[in-house]
Parts: structure tokens; C-alpha cells; sequence
């Protein structure tokens, strides 16, 4: 039997009884396995989605390592997980959805008898084997049609289900679907969310096997990496990127679409550039072996404006600065530590913080912030760039917009600078023991002090003998301190060393202080006084000599403007006022046009300056002359040389020219072109006078400068041989041989400076146009050449230890320098000598010249014409020349005692006269007058007045071979300088010796030296008290009391007591004679009395007295009871005191300035 | 001539007794204590030169040439040496004595002894005692020193007096203007120089108007 299976039913139908049991079985079998296909299915795929979803977080944001092992894993998890799934299901179908388990079920879920099921089934299938093939006779059809329905019947509808199997599998399928739902989902979600990721992640899947390698290439590394940048800025990208040839720069902005670039890679590194950056964007690396960066993110930031932005900074106190503010935008400030800066300024947002900040972060200040406005105090402690920072309420940094900053520069308070100007070196004490300091110190921000320390060294432990002496700034930031280090009173000797220097103190809290080095004050010895008063004086013999060069130009100056100035005056005919001609164009009303009268002007002032000059230089000389005295170098020579420059510097400094450039000032000032042309012609006399007078004393200066220098070497040439012989003297006892040769060395060394000084003296005689002299000091200095090879043996000698020949070389050079002593003092002697009979030769020939034109005069006497009538226009003329020939003779007399002025000085009146004589002899022979000598009493007179000239000559020849120029009294003073000078000379020995370690014999025998000199000095004050004539009454002190102080001294030392009374004794008896030698300040030569009989004069006509004499003298003499309580000198001193006192004009002016006493003489 | 008596009064001057001093002349200090018998007895003495001082001191009691007598022994005694002094301190002492043919005779009869730089001055003083008794001795004696000596210091005055002495004589005065030229030459500046040019003028004036010499 063919079973028919209702196929068309079964299908397509809904719920349908099956056709039978074989039907039935079958379409519940197939429901079964679709079912259980579907929960298969429905796990793997949410399984399957599991892995995806597991592989987005695993792989991370920039995908799978090379060599990452989970995709591996999770594609195995997911294979397996298919596998197990399609074995379970092929097992389950042949297993508990196989037909017998299918029909089992079936009964059991619809209670049919056990087997009944399976029994219609089998029956259904009797008679044919499963290929249909009969095995035994099939039973009846209809009974098993029968069967089969009564099965079906019971066992219903195919479409129940077959119990908690199917159950269970239709649970399994609902569930695995609606978890695959979800997971696919998710996963549809992260795809959705970062779909780069997906793909990196889920394709790494695909390619696990190759993400198992190890990469070849380092991993890709960016730099800035998330920044937030300016808006509008771009942004540098560097990649490194190891051996790679390129990367990609991906870029994704906001909105856009991703772009990539392709970078080349160069030496490991590319270099990207994002363009501006307007909105946040996103941008990543990758490279072509699959490396990739992370994604970074790019955020714009907007500018934020800070307005009203103050800066208020508070100087510290001491700087006294006033504070300072600054709004905007605020300037390098460079300000002084410790100051305090108080800051303000409001945001254009509200701000969260607010702070300036260094690069480093390390310092800065921290602002307080109040919505939209700042403000903070601050004290910097570094100098810095400091940048703002400021954020706002999301905590966002906001770049402020215009402000670069504060640029701060914190000064230091500098060390204040102190620098001595003057001397500026180690020096040695000067003449008048007060040396001028002038010293500079300044502060950045105040002076406290400036003060100037000394001490005497090796006294400086005692605080008595440190002083300081200065000045309180209060604050000021510079100061010169120009003082006087006053060393009078400090009892120096001879090679002390005074130490001293600045200190200056700043006014900051910390009271910095700076000094200069300490400078060096040495006591000079007589040589050393004596060749800065020769150097000085050198000094004075070239500004003289500038001074006549100056004097030439002015006098051809003058005589250009007194050209110009006549030219002026013919031209606009003022010599007829009212009736000349018109001004020329461009000129005054008084005819000077602008230019001569600016040219007049300019050669005033220079006259004017010119003079101040000279006087100047007077003064300079009298301060000399006294720091000399004071010094104790009175040498008498010097002091006259010194004097006769200041008397001849006060002749050409006269009033009188003083008063001619007033005049001339006061003429410009007038318009008075007549006064100008006679003020300018006057002046142009003085001038002359002035020039030849500095041209005749510059020969003068000089040889006072060389007389000194020649003084001051010879004091070197005896300090050198006394210490060489007391060299000498140690090489035999034995000194030690190294320091003896240091002492050869340094005493070779100052010969060494001796030759050098006889080569500049040689050359300074030649500029005198002694070639006789300047050959003898070369030969001084060849001399001394020989004295330095014997201390340059005996030195060596000493090195060698061979002191007995050290001796000896010592004992040669000790010699040699003695001889050379003696040399030098005859030297000076025959310079002098030569001085004196070259001036004696001088005026003799004067007075034999004057004689002859005396005898001549009385020849033109004879010669007249008896009673006075014939021509006389002969004689005349004769008396003419006689007149010049005066004046030839007074030319003479000028030359000749150039080097002595004071001769000339004393010469002058009575050559004045003879000018007179002779002139007023020519006026007598003119024309016949009625008034005046007639021409024999003319002609007599002028005899006279020759043989006056003639006299005075002889005169003045006899005091120069006496003993100079200079009278009894003269005389009488220098000897008291001298002795005053030897007694200071003594008392500075006898301080040198105090401190000394002498042997009491060593000592003994010093002080009897030194007893010997004091006894000298009192024998040669005896002389001069004893000396006859009046001088003496006119010394101040009396010279026996002079001589037994200094008997007594002598006493004292001669029985060994030095003490510091002795020493105040001698200082006081120094003074003394110094005083004493100062008493009178030599008188001026006065011209003695004449008498003359009467004659004719002229009467002038007689002017009104000046004011100022009608007001009296400004200054009343003492009365006669005050003056009868002085010596005759001090009267004299006091009255000429006075007088030159009321001599000064009241507006100013120097006192011996003053002109003689109106209408006096005569 | 005017001239030639100017010259002889010079050339006495030496001569003019010194005693019976008048006043003293207004211009000088005056002293009454007459120094002058000591002088004459110091010049007298082994050092002529230790009258100076009394001499000098004297001076003021003269007066006119007296005292430029005195004045010019004192100069010439300054500037010669040894036995100059001596022989000019016995002409002056015989000169007063009244006898200048002697004071002469001893000076021109000194001239081998004394120094040679003193020989001018002795001649020249020679030439001015001359001028008292044999003008033309003095003449002699200014032509040697203008002649050989013209740089000396007595020059200018010796060759001013010859000229003057010559002149009126006409004598010479060719040879006379070339020792004057020659003086002027040496001592351009000389206190007699514009007196000698005047001189020297004048003679070659005489010389033109005689036609060329005499």
C-alpha cells in the first residue's frame, strides 16, 4: 500500500488534522528542528554581536596594536561558539527531535497510551521497508486508516506543541533573539558613535592573525597633542615618527568632513601645520603600517580684553621716588627692589582667577578677581616676563587680548661709587702739610655720607690717630667733597706715610658703604719739597711763557683796532663833531660800526683775562712762597727769587692797566669814539709794557726754577751719600746681604732719577743760553752714570754674599756721590757767581754809558750860545739825540737786569728822571719861551741827572758784590730765614729720632749732633743781635732771646734729654724765627728826599676829590694808645695793614690792588 | 769851535780840583761828612778798589763834572784789575796833585803791565787826561781804540769825540766816518749811537761839500 500524504492540506492550511500519524509526526518534528535552528541561530548572532561589542572597547580609540592578541581570541570564541551551535543542533535533530523521541513525546504530551503512537506509525509503514519494499503482508488498509484516525483523534492537532522541549526551545529562541536584538543594537550604536573605532575594532578582527606580529615601527607620537589655542591661530603639528617615510595628519573639524594629509617624514620627524583654528577640531596620526594615534582635540579660545588695567608702584622709602602709575598697556618697568606694585583692571567677562605668572610658574602674584574686576598688591622678588593668566567660570584659560604681559626688571640698590679726583695717587705731602682732596661719590638712589679717613701708618691701632672728616648728604645722589686734609697739627716726620681714603654710604635700610683704595701721603724730605717748589716753579715759567705769547697777540691786535678804530674816526669826522661827515652805513651813532665794536669788546675781555691771569699767577707764587716758610724750606734765595716774581707779576698786573680797561669798557659803553681811540692807545702802551715785562721775567722764572732745581738736587745728592756711606757702613757689620742689596737697589734706583734730573737741568741751562752750565751738568750726570756702575757692583756683590766687596763698591759710590756733592755746591756757587758779575759787568757799562752821555751834556753846555740868543736848532738837535740815546740806555738797563727786576725796579726813577731832563732840555731849546729852565739850567740838570743814573748804577753794582741785591736789613732777614730753616731742619731730625731703637750710645751720639747744630744756630743768632746798626730793632722778637732759647736747647740735648717738650721748644723757636724773618716785608725801594729849588710848573687845573675820599677811610686806623702797645715793626705792620685795607676800592679787588693815595707824592 | 772847546772842557774834567765842594746837589742824598780825604788816601793804598766806597760816598758833595769824575773813576775802577788800578789810581791822585802830563806819563807808562780786556780803559782814560794839555795825544789815542778796538766798550764815546775833534780840522774825516761807521756797525743800540750817526752825517756832509775829502 502507497501512503498518500495530504500535502496540499498540510501546507498552506491553517490548523489542520494531519492526514495521519506519519504526517502528524513529521510536521511536528519539523516545527521542532526549525525551532531549535532558530534558538541556534539567534545565540550565535548575539553571541556574535557580543564579540563586536567587546572588541570596540577592547581595541580602544586608536584600534589594535600590532601584536595584540584579543581579536584572536574573540574570533576563536566566536568560531567555537558557530561550531558548538551547529553540532548541537545536528545532534538535538537526530537526538531529542528524532522521530522516536518526537513520537515518544507526542504521547507523553498528549496522553496517549504509550506505544500507541508509535505502533499507528509503524502499522502506516507495514509491508514496506523504509525504500517501500513489502516485507510482509501489509494489514488492512482500512483498519489502519481506522487506527490511524483514532490516534489522530486522541492525539490532535499537529500544531500542539509536544511538550516542555518545545517549550524550552521556543524559549530559547525568543530569548537568543532578543538578545541578539539588543546586542545588535549596541553595536549598531557604537558603530553609530565612532564608526572609525568600529572599523579599526571589528576589522582587526578579520585580520587577527596579522595583529599577532610585532610592529616594525615605533609607535607614532604628536606633539602639542589637545591644546587649546587662540582663535584664529594655527597650530604646528610635529609627529615622530621613527623610520616611516610619511604619515597621514588627519584633521576633522567640527561640521566638516575628516581630511587627511600626507606628511613626509624626515629624519625621523613631519611637520604639520593646521590652519587657522576657527571652531574646535580634531585631528589624529597614522601611518601606513597601520600605527595611529589617539584623536586630539583642538580647542579655540577667545580673547579676553582686560580694560582700565592700572599698575601703581610705590618706590621703597629710601629712594625717595614719588610713586608712579601706569594705565594701559604698561611699559617695561625697570623699578628698584622692594617696590610694591598695586594692580587694577576689569575683564570684558567674568573671570574665575586671575594671576601673572612666569613661563616657569615659579613666581608671580595671584590677583583677587570679583566677576568681572582684578586687583591685587604685589612685591616682586624676581625680575621676570610675567604673562597673564586668566580663566573664567567653565575654568577655560583665556588669552587676554592686547596685553603682552609685564615686562619687570628688578634693580638692585647699587653699592654707591666713590672716586677720589684729586690728588688721585700716591703723593707726598705738600709744601703747606694740607693737601686738597677733591672727591666724587654717587648713588642710585641717596648719599648718606661721604667722609674721608687718614691715619698715620703704623699708627692706626690707636683710635686717636684715625680721623675722618666729611659730610652728612641727607639723600643727595651726588656730591664732591672738596676739602683739605689738614696735616699741621698730626707731628709727622720724615717718611711717614699717611694713609687715607673715601668711604661713602648709600641711604638704603642696609647702609651699603664703598671706599676708594687707601692713597699714600709721604712726608717728603728737603729734596723732595725742594723739587716741587722747583717743579711749580718750571710751571709758572711756562704759563708766563704763555702768558707773553698771549700778550703779543693782543698788543697786534690792538694795534689793528686802533688802525680800524682811526680809520673809523677820520672817515666819520668826529675830531670836528657837528660837522663831519655822516656815519658810514651799518655803524652807531657814534661811527664804531658793529663788528670793530664787537672786535673791541672781544680784545677788552682778553685783557681782561689776561691780567687776572698774571695776577693769578702772583698770587700763586705767594702761596708758594709761604707753604715754603711753612715748611721749613725758607731757603733765602728761593724766597727772594719768589719774591721779586710776585712784585714783578704785581707791576704787570698793574691798576693802572686795570684802570685803562675800564676806561676803554666805559668808552665802548659810551659810544665815546674819541675815548676809545685814546683808552686803546693808552692800553696799547701798558700792553707793551706788559708784554716786554713778561718777556724779560720769563728768563727770570727760569732761572729761578733751575736755581731750585739745582738746590733740590744738591739735597739729593747729600740724602743719597749719607745713606750710601751709612750702607757702606752695614756691608762691614755685617747686614743682611739681601736686604742690603734691596737698599743698593733703591738707592741705585734714585741715583738712577739723579742722572736724569742733571740731563733736564743740562737742558733747561741751554734754554737759558748757559752752554757753560749745561755742559758741566752733563758731566754731573756722567758722574752720577759712574755712581750707580759701583752700587750696581756693591749690589751684586750682596747677592753674592760678599759683603766685604759690597762694601767696598758701596764705599766707591759713597765717594763719588760726596764728590759729586762738593761739585754741585761749587756749581751753584760759580752759577750764581756768574749771575752776580754778569749783572756787576751789566751796570758798570750802565754807568760808564751814562757817564758819557753825561759828559756829552756837559759839552752842549759849553756849547750854548752865551745869553741865550743864536740858532740852537743844532744844539737842538743834538739834545734830541742825547734823548734817544736815554732811551737807548734805559732799553739797556731793561735787558740787562731782566734777570733781576729789582735792580731794574730800583734803577727805573732815576733813569725816569734823566728821560725828563733830557726832554725838557729839548723843549728848552726850541722855540724861545717864556716860561721854564732856560736851556743851560736845562742841560744842567739833565748832567745831573746822568751822573744820577750813573751813581745809582755803581750803587747798586757795590750791593751785588756785597751780597746780592739786597741791604743791611735784607741781609739781616735772609740770615734769620736761614737760621730759621736750619732750626727746623734740626727739630725734624730730632723727631725722626724719637722713634727710632737706637743704642742709648747710638743715641747719645745723635743727640750731641743735634746739640752741636742747635749751638751753631744760637752762635749765629748771637752774630746777627750783635750786628751793629738799627735792623735788628726792627725784627719782631728780640734775636738775644732767639739766641739763649736756642743756648739753652743746645744744653738739653748735649746732656741726652730729647723729650716732647724739647721737641716743643725747638718747634717754638722755629716759629719764632720764622715770624721774625718775615717782619718786614722788605719796603718797597723808596726814592730818597729831594730837594729842588723852585721853578716854573705848569699849574694843573685841579679837580674835584672822588667821593670816596670825602667819606673818610672805610676802615679806622687804631688809635695811638692801641699803637703805643706795639713794637715799632708791629706798628709798621698794623698801619700798612690798614692802609692797604682803605687803599682797596669798595666794590672789590685785591688789597694791594689799590692805587696810590690821590694827589699824594711829589 | 763850538765843538772843540766842549771837548776840551771834557777832557779837563779830570783836572778840575775836587776840593772846595760846593753844595750838595738837590738830587742825591748829601752827607755832611767829606769821605773824600779818605779816598784819596785809600787810592793811595795797596788796594785802590777799598776807596770805592768812600768815593761813591763823596759823590753826592760834588756836583756837575766833579761829581762825573768821581763817578767815572769809581766805574773805571770797577772794571780793570790787578795793576790797572793801581797806575789809574795814581794818575787820578796826580791829577789832583795838579800834574796830568805825569797821571798821563803813568798811564800810557802802565799799558805793557796791565791786562790786555783793561788796556782800552786805561787809553781811553788816557786820551781824557790828554784832552787837558795835548788834544792831539788824546786824538792819537781815540783813533787807536776806534781803529782797534771798536767793539770795546770806550768806543763809541772815543769815536763821537773824534769826530767832533775832527771835523772842524777837516783832517781825516774820510778815514773818521769809516771808524765811525764801524763802531756804529758793532754797537747799533749804543746809548751814543744817534749822537754818532749825526756825526757821522755831518762828516759826510763835509765831505761832499769838499769833494770827497780834504
Amino acid at each position: 500500500m502507497t501512503s498518500s500524504r495530504p500535502e496540499g492540506r498540510g501546507r498552506g492550511a491553517g490548523p489542520e488534522a494531519p492526514s495521519g500519524v506519519g504526517e502528524l509526526v513529521r510536521s511536528v518534528r519539523l516545527r521542532l528542528v526549525r525551532t531549535g535552528g532558530l534558538a541556534v541561530l539567534s545565540w550565535w548572532a548575539a553571541l556574535t554581536c557580543a564579540v563586536l561589542v567587546l572588541a570596540w572597547f577592547l581595541a580602544g580609540p586608536t584600534g589594535w596594536e600590532q601584536g595584540a592578541r584579543a581579536p584572536l581570541v574573540l574570533l576563536t570564541v566566536l568560531i567555537l561558539g558557530a561550531g558548538a551551535g551547529a553540532i548541537a543542533f545536528l545532534r538535538a535533530r537526530t537526538g531529542v527531535m528524532g522521530e522516536d523521541s518526537v513520537v515518544r513525546r507526542l504521547e507523553e504530551s498528549r496522553g496517549l497510551p504509550s506505544g500507541l503512537l508509535r505502533g499507528s506509525l509503524e502499522l502506516t509503514r507495514e509491508g514496506a521497508d523504509s525504500q517501500g519494499v513489502r516485507k510482509r503482508p501489509p494489514p488492512s488498509p482500512s483498519l489502519v486508516r481506522e487506527a490511524e484516525r483514532a490516534v489522530l483523534a486522541r492525539a490532535g492537532a499537529a500544531e500542539l506543541p509536544v511538550g516542555p522541549l518545545e517549550l524550552g526551545l521556543r524559549r530559547a529562541a525568543r530569548w537568543g533573539g532578543g538578545i541578539f536584538s539588543a546586542a545588535a543594537v549596541l553595536v549598531l550604536v557604537l558603530l553609530v558613535a565612532s564608526p572609525d573605532r568600529a572599523f579599526r575594532a571589528w576589522s582587526g578582527l578579520g585580520g587577527s592573525i596579522q595583529l599577532l606580529a610585532a610592529s616594525p615601527f615605533p609607535p607614532l607620537q604628536v606633539e602639542p597633542g589637545s591644546v587649546d589655542v587662540p582663535r584664529g591661530d594655527g597650530l604646528d603639528v610635529r609627529v615622530t615618527a621613527g623610520p616611516r617615510q610619511q604619515v597621514h595628519l588627519h584633521l576633522h573639524r567640527a561640521g566638516d568632513v575628516p581630511v587627511t594629509d600626507t606628511i613626509q617624514v624626515s629624519q625621523g620627524v613631519a611637520e604639520g601645520v593646521i590652519g587657522e583654528v576657527r571652531g574646535p577640531l580634531e585631528y589624529w596620526v597614522s601611518a601606513p603600517d597601520g600605527d595611529r594615534t589617539e584623536r586630539f582635540s583642538v580647542t579655540p579660545l577667545d580673547p579676553v580684553f582686560l580694560s582700565d588695567l592700572r599698575v601703581e608702584v610705590t618706590f621703597p622709602p629710601h629712594t625717595d621716588l614719588a610713586p608712579e602709575e601706569h594705565r594701559g598697556e604698561i611699559p617695561p618697568l625697570a623699578v628698584p627692589e622692594g617696590s610694591r606694585l598695586r594692580i587694577e583692571g576689569t575683564a570684558s567677562r567674568d573671570l574665575a582667577s586671575a594671576a601673572l605668572r612666569t613661563p616657569g610658574e615659579e613666581g608671580g602674584v595671584e590677583l583677587e578677581v570679583s566677576q568681572r574686576s582684578l586687583r591685587g598688591e604685589w612685591v616682586p622678588e624676581t625680575s621676570g616676563r610675567y604673562s597673564w593668566a586668566l580663566t573664567d567660570d567653565e575654568g577655560g584659560g583665556l588669552a587676554p587680548e592686547g596685553l603682552p604681559g609685564l615686562d619687570l626688571t628688578l634693580v638692585p640698590d647699587s653699592v654707591p661709587e666713590v672716586e677720589l679726583l684729586y690728588p688721585a695717587r700716591d703723593t707726598i705731602v705738600p709744601l703747606s702739610r694740607r693737601q686738597p682732596l677733591m672727591v666724587e661719590a654717587r648713588d642710585d638712589f641717596g648719599l648718606e655720607r661721604l667722609e674721608v679717613v687718614a691715619y698715620v701708618e703704623g699708627r692706626e691701632g690707636d683710635d686717636d690717630d684715625v680721623r675722618t672728616s666729611g659730610l652728612e648728604l641727607e639723600g643727595t645722589r651726588s656730591a664732591t667733597l672738596r676739602s683739605v686734609l689738614d696735616l699741621t697739627d698730626w707731628d709727622l716726620i720724615r717718611g711717614d706715610v699717611v694713609r687715607y681714603f673715601a668711604r661713602a654710604v648709600d641711604n638704603h635700610p642696609s647702609a651699603q658703604e664703598s671706599r676708594t683704595r687707601e692713597f699714600l701721603l709721604r712726608v717728603p724730605g728737603t729734596a723732595e719739597l725742594g723739587s716741587e717748589a722747583s717743579r711749580r716753579l718750571q710751571e709758572a715759567s711756562e704759563r708766563v711763557e704763555d702768558l707773553a705769547g698771549q700778550a703779543r697777540d693782543l698788543e697786534e691786535e690792538n694795534r689793528n683796532l686802533s688802525r680800524q678804530t682811526r680809520e673809523v674816526r677820520e672817515s666819520s669826522g668826529q675830531a670836528t663833531p657837528g660837522r663831519g661827515r655822516p656815519p658810514q652805513e651799518g655803524a652807531d651813532e657814534d661811527g664804531l660800526d658793529f663788528g670793530t665794536r664787537q672786535d673791541l669788546q672781544r680784545s677788552l675781555d682778553r685783557h681782561e683775562g689776561m691780567v687776572d691771569e698774571v695776577d693769578e699767577l702772583r698770587r700763586e707764587l705767594e702761596a708758594l712762597s709761604q707753604e715754603l716758610r711753612e715748611s721749613g724750606l725758607a731757603d733765602p734765595d728761593l724766597q727772594r727769587d719768589l719774591r721779586e716774581l710776585q712784585e714783578l707779576m704785581g707791576d704787570l698786573a698793574s691798576p693802572e692797566l686795570r684802570e685803562r680797561l675800564g676806561e676803554l669798557g666805559h668808552a665802548l659803553e659810551d659810544g665815546d669814539l674819541e675815548g676809545v681811540r685814546e683808552a686803546l692807545q693808552e692800553l696799547m702802551e701798558d700792553q707793551s709794557r706788559v708784554r716786554e715785562g713778561l718777556e724779560e721775567s720769563l728768563d727770570r722764572f727760569r732761572r729761578a726754577a733751575v736755581e731750585q732745581e739745582l738746590r733740590a738736587t744738591e739735597e739729593e745728592v747729600r740724602d743719597l751719600a749719607r745713606e750710601e756711606r751709612l750702607l757702606a757702613q752695614n756691608f762691614e757689620e755685617g747686614v743682611d746681604p739681601q736686604e742690603g742689596a734691596r737698599r743698593q737697589e733703591a738707592l741705585g734706583e734714585r741715583t738712577e732719577a739723579l742722572e736724569e734730573r742733571f740731563e733736564a737741568l743740562a737742558e733747561r741751562m741751554e734754554a737759558l743760553g748757559d752752554e757753560q752750565a749745561a755742559e758741566a751738568a752733563r758731566g754731573s750726570a756722567e758722574d752720577a752714570s759712574e755712581v750707580r756702575s759701583s752700587m750696581a757692583e756693591a749690589g751684586a756683590a750682596a747677592e753674592a754674599g760678599d759683603l766685604e766687596a759690597a762694601a767696598v763698591g758701596a764705599g766707591e759710590a759713597a765717594d763719588g756721590l760726596e764728590q759729586l756733592l762738593e761739585e754741585l755746591q761749587d756749581f751753584q756757587e760759580e752759577f750764581a757767581e756768574e749771575f752776580r758779575q754778569e749783572l756787576q759787568r751789566a751796570l758798570s757799562r750802565l754807568a760808564h754809558d751814562a757817564l758819557g752821555l753825561a759828559r756829552g751834556q756837559a759839552a752842549l753846555r759849553e756849547d750854548l750860545p752865551p745869553g741865550g740868543t743864536g740858532d740852537r736848532d743844532d744844539l737842538r738837535a743834538r739834545e734830541a739825540a742825547v734823548l734817544q740815546g736815554v732811551r737807548n740806555l734805559a732799553a739797556d738797563l731793561a735787558f740787562s737786569t731782566r734777570m733781576a727786576p729789582e735792580v731794574s725796579r730800583r734803577m727805573g726813577p732815576a733813569i725816569g728822571e734823566a728821560m725828563d731832563a733830557v726832554e725838557a732840555a729839548v723843549e728848552a731849546m726850541g722855540p724861545r719861551r717864556l716860561a721854564g729852565p732856560s736851556p743851560q739850567e736845562a742841560t744842567a740838570r739833565t748832567h745831573e741827572a746822568l751822573n744820577r743814573v750813573a751813581f745809582e748804577a755803581l750803587q747798586r753794582a757795590e750791593e751785588m758784590a756785597a751780597d746780592g741785591p739786597s741791604g743791611a736789613m735784607e741781609s739781616l732777614l735772609e740770615e734769620l730765614e736761614s737760621l730759621a730753616q736750619e732750626q727746623g731742619q734740626l727739630q725734624q731730625e730730632g723727631q725722626s729720632l724719637l722713634p727710632m731703637d737706637m743704642t742709648p750710645e747710638a743715641l747719645m751720639e745723635a743727640l750731641q749732633e743735634l746739640a752741636q747744630g742747635q749751638g751753631d744756630i744760637a752762635g749765629g743768632l748771637d752774630e746777627l743781635a750783635q750786628r751793629p746798626g738799627g735792623e735788628r730793632d726792627d725784627v719782631l722778637g728780640d734775636l738775644d732771646e732767639f739766641a739763649q732759647e736756642a743756648r739753652d736747647l743746645a744744653q738739653e740735648l748735649e746732656a741726652g734729654r730729647l723729650d716732647a717738650e724739647t721737641l716743643e721748644r725747638q718747634e717754638r723757636l722755629f716759629q719764632r724765627l720764622l715770624d721774625a724773618g718775615r717782619t718786614l716785608e722788605r719796603d718797597e725801594p723808596g726814592e730818597d728826599r729831594e730837594g729842588t729849588t723852585a721853578e716854573e710848573v705848569e699849574r694843573p687845573e685841579v679837580e674835584a676829590l672822588p667821593p670816596e675820599l670825602l667819606d673818610g677811610m672805610r676802615f679806622r686806623l687804631p688809635s695811638a694808645q692801641e699803637l703805643e702797645a706795639l713794637t715799632p715793626a708791629q706798628r709798621r705792620l698794623v698801619l700798612q695793614y690798614f692802609e692797604r685795607l682803605n687803599r682797596t676800592p669798595a666794590g672789590g679787588g685785591s688789597p694791594s690792588g689799590g692805587d696810590g693815595p690821590p694827589g699824594g707824592g711829589g | 769851535m763850538r765843538v772843540a772847546g766842549g771837548i776840551v772842557l771834557v777832557a779837563g774834567l779830570l783836572l778840575t780840583p775836587l776840593q772846595g765842594a760846593g753844595q750838595a746837589p738837590p738830587s742825591l742824598p748829601s752827607d755832611t761828612t767829606p769821605p773824600l780825604e779818605r779816598a784819596l788816601e785809600l787810592l793811595g793804598g795797596e788796594d785802590p778798589l777799598e776807596a770805592r766806597a768812600p768815593l761813591l760816598e763823596a759823590v753826592p758833595q760834588e756836583s756837575g763834572l766833579r761829581r762825573t769824575a768821581l763817578l767815572h773813576l769809581v766805574s773805571v775802577l770797577d772794571r780793570v784789575e790787578g795793576p790797572a788800578r793801581g797806575h789809574v789810581a795814581r794818575a787820578f791822585l796826580l791829577s789832583e796833585e795838579g800834574a796830568p802830563e805825569e797821571a798821563h806819563e803813568a798811564l800810557m807808562g802802565s799799558l805793557d803791565e796791565v791786562r790786555d780786556e783793561d788796556r782800552v780803559a786805561v787809553l781811553a782814560l788816557a786820551a781824557f787826561v790828554a784832552d787837558g794839555f795835548d788834544p792831539a795825544r788824546a786824538e792819537e789815542h781815540r783813533s787807536w781804540i776806534v781803529e782797534e778796538r771798536p767793539e770795546a766798550l770806550e768806543a763809541p764815546e772815543a769815536a763821537l769825540l773824534l769826530a767832533r775833534y775832527r771835523a772842524p780840522r777837516m783832517s781825516l774825516l774820510e778815514e773818521t766816518a769809516e771808524h765811525v761807521a764801524e763802531v756804529l756797525t758793532q754797537r747799533p743800540d749804543h746809548p751814543m749811537a744817534p749822537e754818532l750817526r749825526r756825526e757821522l752825517e755831518r762828516i759826510q756832509r763835509l765831505l761832499q761839500d769838499s769833494g770827497g775829502g780834504r
